[in-house]
């Protein structure tokens, strides 16, 4: 087993969070975010004003946000360590896994186009505008459904050492409560659930950055209980050691 | 037996009392959503000192009457959920399943009340998008709900489990943890009434 690899996988996950905050915050400056109330004409005025740092940033996250993938690679083989074969657990874990490094160059896309030609009438970067959003803020269902997944996945380990501690699945379920919010932005154009409020954005993300902090502490240490359990089955000849 | 031996004797018994219910991991699920409920609570409280007399005109729009009876509903499914984790530990199985059976009837009446509440409003005229207070009263009140309903897929598990003739110490810990999860779905609507319908 490459326990290097496995571990600088999940260092990945971590780094590529504090790198979307970088590019999203910093550099194109859509984190605070722009307020779904405004005019076609302000909304537009935004993107051509910050133009060429909303393209760098959004440009660097379209590309980099496939370094996601490794992490959410250990996750669903933790999982699948917990079923012991590929269940519907582990496979709808991979499923999803596709999906997310998606979300975030898929919105970038959108951003970046809204961007990419400021002479043109300020509708149709309005749109493009809400489409960024309502990916961006809106898309939650499939990182929920991974997380119940991962809080299910815990709580059926009946394994005498089992990878994750059980308080993590509790975890899980809170991370779900507070970041489904985030679903209700395509209704609400002002007030705490639309794209920019406390319940919808500022709360999920706050969440969000503290689940992927608690989510690799926990894979690396479920990355060393793999490693002990190889080990004894490889002493007992019942386990053919990989690598 | 020296003094000492016999104060870390009554030290262990009474740490042998002191029973926290439910699995220690529960409450970083129980404690985080509290704490995210003191944050939107505040929100309220602070879009509220914004406009004092918009949400002290809309407030007394709201039927009390219903309110009330909601927030007596709910009380008394804790007490059946008390009563019923209590019924439990001595394994009158038949007294627990009918407790929990009558504390999701309570859930159940309080969602139909809600139901009622939000018909009502909305066919005066009151909308999420009339102004900032019934934003958040539906919201709050919304996010409330979503509890409850979780909560009531929570009861119908644990009245599930009041069926099996023994628990093991796991699921004893698993059905403490669900009646806590109910107390703070009742603990969040204690606050949420007054300060929706209430303060002034």
């Amino acid at each position: 087993m490459h326990v290097k690899i496995e571990k600088a996988s999940v260092w990945l996950g971590l780094g590529m969070t504090g790198a979307f905050l970088v590019m999203f915050w910093f550099i194109a400056g859509v984190i605070p975010p722009l307020d779904p109330n405004d005019s076609a004409e302000e909304s537009a005025r935004i993107y051509s004003d910050n133009q060429l740092r909303m393209q760098i940033g959004f440009a660097l996250m379209i590309f980099f946000a496939y370094l996601y993938a490794p992490f959410f690679a250990v996750l669903s083989r933790q999982i699948r360590r917990i079923e012991g074969y590929w269940g519907s657990m582990s496979v709808t874990q991979i499923l999803l896994s596709v999906t997310f490094p998606f979300g975030f160059s898929l919105c970038a896309l959108f951003a970046a186009a809204a961007a990419y030609r400021p002479e043109r009438a300020a509708d149709v970067t309005q749109a493009l505008n809400d489409v960024f959003w309502f990916i961006f803020v809106g898309l939650v269902g499939p990182l929920i459904t991974q997380v119940l997944i991962v809080a299910l996945a815990v709580f059926v380990d009946k394994r005498e050492v089992p990878s994750f501690p059980r308080w993590f699945g509790y975890f899980n379920i809170w991370y779900a409560v507070l970041g489904a919010p985030g679903c209700a932005i395509y209704v609400f154009k002002t007030g705490p659930l639309a794209w920019n409020g406390m319940f919808a954005f500022w709360i999920p993300l706050t969440v969000f950055v503290i689940w992927i902090i608690v989510t690799g502490v926990m894979l690396l240490k479920a990355i060393d209980v793999e490693v002990a359990e190889r080990e004894r089955y490889a002493a007992q000849r019942e386990w053919e050691p990989a690598a | 037996m020296n003094q000492l031996a016999v104060r870390s004797a009554v030290a262990d018994d009474r740490s042998a009392k002191r029973h926290i219910p439910g699995e220690p991991g529960v409450w970083i699920f129980l404690f985080g959503d509290m704490v995210v409920f003191g944050v939107f609570f505040a929100t309220f409280m602070y879009e509220r000192a914004q406009a004092r007399e918009l949400f002290d005109d809309s407030r007394h729009t709201l039927s009390i009457g219903i309110g009330l009876t909601n927030t007596l509903i709910l009380l008394t499914s804790s007490l059946f959920v008390v009563t019923a984790m209590r019924a439990i530990r001595r394994s009158q199985r038949g007294t627990a399943q009918l407790l929990l059976a009558g504390a999701l009837g309570c859930g159940l009446a309080f969602v139909g009340f809600k139901a009622i509440e939000y018909t009502a409003k909305v066919s005066q005229g009151h909308v999420p998008s009339e102004n900032n207070f019934y934003l958040y009263f539906y919201i709050l009140t919304g996010l409330h709900l979503f509890h409850v309903v979780i909560g009531l897929a929570v009861l119908t598990l644990l009245l599930n489990q009041a069926r099996k003739a023994e628990l093991s110490p796991t699921r004893t810990a698993f059905v403490e943890g669900g009646a806590c999860f109910w107390h703070l779905v009742d603990l969040l609507w204690i606050v949420l009434f007054p300060l929706l319908y209430l303060v002034s």
